[in-house]
């Protein structure tokens, strides 16, 4: 018997009302499926990636596991509890066993704040320490992602890109949380700094024990932080499995164009693009069928009829396709 | 000469530098780029933030020289001619004709309140004055160039009823409306998805092979550069720090800085490293560069030279590179025996 | 360097550069000293002018500047002492009136700003119905209706200016509600109360800070015109805005009588809105 998994998302939908057409008051408002029956389960000390374009939905996915959004339908566990049905105060305490990494490292911290304070927060609010003591723990959290805590007077402008994540990452592990979210948490950073936080974020799981749900659209530090990965299209999850598996073999052909038009630098590799063509459907228009199929190049007539199952692959490897590719390498 | 690559040359950039005047200081935003761009090829600037790689873009377009805050110094160098000595009305010749720019967000980079077709036919009209059909025609044309295939819905378009991708495409054919021999495209597909991205550089290779345009892609990704480039600049707090062809700047680059670059971008197949090789610390201010080789504090092979001399950008091989310590040969005598498959 | 710094730049390459002209600085600091000024003789203004400012001495009365510094009034008494003691109530008025504004204002936004919803339409709508009349007409009826005394002046010239106050605070919070700190802050399980004070109002407060500061001018010139209304308390000593409305039958035979209290409403307004813009610099490049 296994233990049940930290956090297990159940046919999560997010649905919007829009207004495609703003200037006509009775146009009938359209729904936007930003998610549309969602199911994942990420277990304790994993890294759980969700990867996919602009307009996939993983971001509202990740706001909805914690609920900073509220789904539409469908139900989230973390840690044995329910979290779709918590009350206000339930929830207030449940956050504090799960936090946010965001993207942009200077957005998310109050610019009116000395970074110590911003780090020192939670501690005060959540656990009432004060004082030196405060002082300490501070300190403490800034040299474990890095940071001189002979900078804990400056203000978050002060500080270069990379070590506001820092800042950003002290903060939401001050309180010993069991998940994090970390929300494109490497994608706004310089190259070389990237690399930087993501062995920082490998790290602090492992000495933690922490578990990642893991939003980003770089691939390749996608895959170098990660053990298992969502692919996401037009709101669904598409193919899911163990990471390196997935890059090496994907099943869906989405997620074979989305890993083929990836840039690699190699020049030896340049050419064997597969070029998807046309662009991604309007999310208040989604063909009928599979989403992908106006831009799959081996969509079939079924595809346009009927939506795909979500089909095993491998061990403990999914796709929802009616044609997966080859997934597994011959053994 | 320094570059010894074929083909003549378009433009040349020789130590072109570019200050801000404060009133309190002086900011160096470009301290040295030095670059040829050869007729008919893809050169691809690569830096990060900071590095300078942008103001140079829009210092060749005479775009940087509109502040008066702000002083260029160095020779810019289009087919032949010496820009920078020239007056705004040489820039202004040549902006948007010869030389035509793409910037990274396509969305703002049209103006919300026009259709497409408006905003595409200024463009045109400054050229070629056509009848309505004709002009119409040659519209079309030219968003068909661009890949766009229902270009009379993409005319009466306004632009945020566009994606992003078809926005970047019309800014091309903008861009494109009066034949330039010279494309600056400043992060063209930054802010778009990685599969649109794979069909817009596809498309900036096709243009240019049909054509014979030159291209000067200004991208941060290593990858976009591995995938177009003829010649691959890398530029390091306001300087070119190596300039070589892709071959060898994938294969052993010469600057710590371009091999630490390429170290920490990992592995997108294979076994992934238990700690990816980071380069430690970030990149300056330009308004408080250290000492020396700018990259001398982040950098390993760094000797008391590099802290206090700043290091020329000096020929080897088939490419170029400042730094007194370049790899060169060390590859084989770093390399312990047994460990590279 | 980071991304804001290469933003910075790009913008710096657009805006003409400000803060050229080093006379700016001079005129801030005279603006200061004004201020400073204006408010040590508010407070010790026997220090500057000792005398009774009451004293009637109508055998000199509408003496022209020269025996008495700045003349005498109808009723023979000195201006230069009656402007001096009458200071103290314009800066109070001025300043309390502005506080109660500010603090009316404030809350009125964050909250409706805030919570949204009901209770931002009813505020919203209140705000708008009092926003319909010009400040001085509603100061007027308030005014009217309370009686005239120094507590109703300043309530009146305070609520007067609370509509533009909430205006601003509330569209400064909606803007600093969806930013990327607030919900951080959200994520971290804060209640909603220390959100709104550490995070909210403190990032929406630059622009009320400048505009009280300009409201003060504003407040001591609509406490004035209440008084030269004869809406203003009646004390002993006539505030500035009195001693102006006191001045206007005599204004072509004696003009100093009401030139000289108008100089000091005028110079000590301009000082302020002056500290005001200096203020809105600063604030600016936070």
């Amino acid at each position: 018997m296994t233990a049940p998994p930290l956090l297990e998302l159940t046919n999560i939908s997010k649905h919007y009302r829009v207004r495609e057409n703003s200037a006509n008051p009775f146009a009938k408002p359209k729904t936007l499926r930003a998610n549309d029956g969602v199911n994942i389960a990420i277990e304790r000390a994993e890294t759980f990636a969700l990867v996919g374009e602009s307009g996939s939905g993983k971001s509202t996915l990740g706001r909805v596991a914690l609920r900073l959004l509220e789904p539409t339908s469908g139900s989230v566990t973390f840690h044995g509890s329910d979290v779709t049905g918590a009350s206000a105060s339930e929830l207030r305490a449940m956050r504090r066993e799960m936090q946010v990494v965001f993207q942009d490292p200077l957005g998310s911290l109050n610019p009116r704040m000395r970074i110590g304070d911003i780090i020192g927060e939670p501690l005060r609010v959540h656990e009432g320490v004060r004082g030196t003591e405060l002082a300490d723990r501070v300190a403490e959290l800034m040299t474990s992602v890095g940071l001189d805590p002979g900078r804990a007077s400056a203000r978050p402008r002060a500080l270069s890109g990379g070590q506001r994540q820092r800042v950003g990452i002290a903060r939401a592990i001050s309180l010993h949380p069991k998940l994090i979210l970390a929300d494109e948490a490497v994608s706004a950073l310089d190259v070389s700094v990237q690399a930087q936080i993501a062995n920082l974020l490998v790290e602090l799981r492992e000495r933690l024990g922490l578990t990642y749900l893991f939003i980003g659209h770089g691939l390749p530090v996608v895959r170098q932080v990660s053990q298992r990965v969502g692919v996401m299209y037009m709101g669904r999850i598409v193919e899911t499995g163990d990471i390196r598996e997935v890059f090496e073999h994907p099943a869906h052909p989405y997620t074979r164009a989305l890993i083929a038009a990836s840039p690699t630098p190699d020049p030896t590799q340049r050419r064997e693009r597969i070029i998807l063509r046309g662009e991604p459907p309007s999310p208040l228009d989604l063909p009928s069928g599979c989403s992908f199929r106006t831009r799959c190049p081996i969509a079939k007539p079924v595809c346009a009829s009927e939506r795909p199952p979500s089909v095993s692959v491998g061990a403990s490897r999914s796709a929802e396709c009616f044609f997966p590719l080859e997934s597994q390498a011959p053994r | 000469m320094r570059n010894s690559s074929s083909g003549e040359t378009l433009l040349r950039l020789n130590n072109l530098a570019v200050n801000l005047h404060r009133p309190d200081r002086t900011v160096p935003l470009v301290r040295n780029a030095t670059l040829r761009v050869a007729r008919g090829e893809v050169v691809c600037l690569v830096g990060e933030s900071g590095s300078g790689k942008s103001v140079t873009a829009r210092t060749i377009m005479g775009l940087m020289q509109l502040d008066r805050r702000i002083g260029v110094t160095g020779g810019i160098e289009f087919d032949g001619e010496e820009l920078n000595r020239r007056g705004d009305e040489q820039f202004a010749r040549l902006r948007g004709k010869d030389i035509a720019m793409v910037f990274q967000e396509p969305l703002s980079s049209l103006d919300p309140v026009f259709t497409i077709e408006l905003q595409l036919a200024q463009g045109l009209r400054r050229r070629e004055r056509l009848s309505r059909q004709a002009e119409r025609a040659r519209l079309l044309e030219l968003l068909n160039d661009v890949g766009i295939r229902d270009g009379e819905r993409v005319l009466r378009s306004y632009p945020h009823q566009l994606s992003g991708g078809m926005c970047q495409r019309v800014m091309i054919a903008m861009a494109l409306a009066a034949r330039p021999r010279l494309l600056l495209a400043d992060e063209p597909t930054t802010a778009l998805d990685v599969t649109i991205q794979a069909q817009i550089l596809e498309l900036l290779d096709g243009l240019r092979r049909e054509s014979g345009m030159s291209v000067l892609l200004v991208t941060h990704d290593m990858g976009v550069a591995a995938d177009l480039a003829d010649r691959v600049v890398v530029m390091y707090a306001g300087r070119t720090v190596e300039d070589a062809p892709p071959e060898q700047v994938f294969r052993h680059a010469e600057h710590p800085y371009t091999a630490g670059l390429l170290a920490c971008i990992p592995p997108l197949e294979g076994d992934r490293p238990a700690v990816l090789p980071a380069i430690p610390g970030s990149v300056p201010d330009p308004s408080r560069l250290p000492q020396g080789c700018a990259f001398s504090p982040r950098c390993q092979r760094a000797t008391d030279r590099c802290r206090s001399e700043d290091p020329p950008l000096l020929e080897i091989g088939s490419g170029a590179a400042a730094c007194w310590h370049p790899t060169t040969g060390e590859e084989q005598l770093a390399a312990p025996a047994g460990v590279s498959p | 360097m980071s991304i804001e710094a290469v933003q910075t730049v790009a913008i710096a390459t657009r805006a003409a550069p400000r803060r050229r002209f080093n006379g700016q600085l001079t005129v801030t600091l005279v603006a200061l000293g004004w201020v400073a000024l204006v408010l040590v003789v508010a407070v010790v203004p026997a220090l500057f002018a000792a005398g009774d400012p009451t004293a009637l001495q109508p055998q000199r009365a509408l003496a022209a500047p020269g025996e008495t510094p700045l003349g005498t009034d109808q009723f023979g008494r000195s201006l230069w002492l009656l402007i001096v003691h009458g200071a103290r109530q314009s800066v109070i008025v001025g300043l309390a009136a502005t506080a109660l504004a500010v603090a009316l204002g404030c809350v009125l936004g964050l909250w409706g700003g805030y919570a949204g919803g009901l209770a931002d339409m009813i505020i919203g709508r209140v705000i708008d119905t009092l926003m319909c009349f010009p400040g001085v007409l509603l100061a007027l009826i308030i005014a009217a209706a309370l009686g005239p005394s120094i507590p109703n002046l300043i309530i009146a010239v305070g609520v007067a200016a609370v509509p533009q106050f909430s205006r601003v605070m509330r569209g400064q919070v909606l803007s600093v509600r969806g930013r990327l700190f607030v919900e951080a802050a959200r994520s971290l399980g804060f209640r909603q109360l220390r959100i709104i004070l550490r995070h909210v109002l403190p990032n929406s407060l630059a622009p009320i800070v400048v505009l009280a500061t300009i409201s003060v001018g504003v407040a001591i010139v609509s406490a004035a015109s209440l008084s030269f209304l004869g809406l203003g308390p009646r004390t002993d000593v006539p505030d500035w805005g009195q001693l102006l409305a006191s001045g206007q039958p005599y204004l072509s035979s004696a003009w100093w009588i009401s030139t000289f209290p108008g100089i000091a409403i005028t110079l000590t307004v301009l000082s302020i809105s002056l500290l005001g813009d200096w203020l809105r610099d600063r604030l600016d490049t936070d």
